[in-house]
């Protein structure tokens, strides 16, 4: 498996810096629905998300600016947890 | 988190992250989204997917201390990315009911959609950047 990550971001990294498409592409999609298709909260919100915009663009509508900052409370609560952990010691470590 | 819980995080990360960048329709919420702002909502709320493995990461102890201290600090470079492309929307938002209101010229509105349209790449480029740095090595 960890083969397989590796090469998926080989390809990944690739195809984010030359923005082009090529049959790597195909590849890519390929890795990429094998590790989607193992589940994971995280694919479960890319769904849900997916459905959230498809149903927008049906509805033939923007989101609107309370949606938008939800997503942003979200954020700045995800940031805080983040920039919230005193990593400066290098006592802080796991390795 | 265990080392299995964080290579998991990862790998969910990883997930997303090739969904996202590889232009797949099928689970790619900018894939699906057709106008500027929609685009911002799918990249805005795909960032935080993200962010929330990071977060993990970040606070788990036994993960790598290099791993948690390059996550902490392309965070702290690319939320404010996304958090400016929210102001965009929010600035089209209400330039968009002036225009509607007669209140302002459509260049001004098409300032306003090119403007939104420019932090969508830069957004884009911010949330490749943060799945990069969480992907590790």
């Amino acid at each position: 498996m960890l083969q397989l990550i590796a090469r998926l971001l080989a390809v990944a990294s690739v195809i984010v810096e030359t923005k082009t498409e090529n049959e790597d592409v195909a590849e890519i999609l390929a890795l990429a629905g094998l590790l989607v298709r193992q589940g994971d909260a995280a694919r479960q919100k890319l769904e849900d998300l997916v459905v959230q915009v498809e149903t927008m663009v049906a509805e033939d509508r923007d989101p609107t600016a309370d949606e938008m900052m939800e997503i942003r409370a979200d954020r700045e609560a995800l940031s805080a947890r983040i920039q919230g952990v005193d990593l400066s010691s290098d006592e802080e470590s796991g390795e | 988190m265990k080392p299995t819980a964080l290579r998991q995080a990862q790998i969910v990360v990883l997930a997303a992250f090739a969904v996202l960048v590889a232009g797949c329709a099928g689970l790619n919420p900018l894939g699906v989204a057709e106008t500027p702002a929609q685009k911002a909502y799918a990249i805005s709320a795909s960032y935080n997917i993200v962010l929330e493995s990071a977060a993990e990461i970040v606070e788990d102890p036994t993960a790598p201390i290099e791993l948690r201290r390059t996550i902490q600090r392309t965070e702290a470079r690319t939320t404010p990315i996304v958090n400016e492309l929210e102001d965009a929307f929010v600035e089209l938002t209400t330039i968009r009911a002036e225009y509607r209101a007669g209140q302002t010229t459509e260049e001004r509105l098409q300032l306003a959609v090119d403007n939104l349209e420019s932090w969508v790449d830069r957004a884009e480029a911010a949330l490749v950047d943060l799945a990069t740095a969480v992907k590790g090595e």
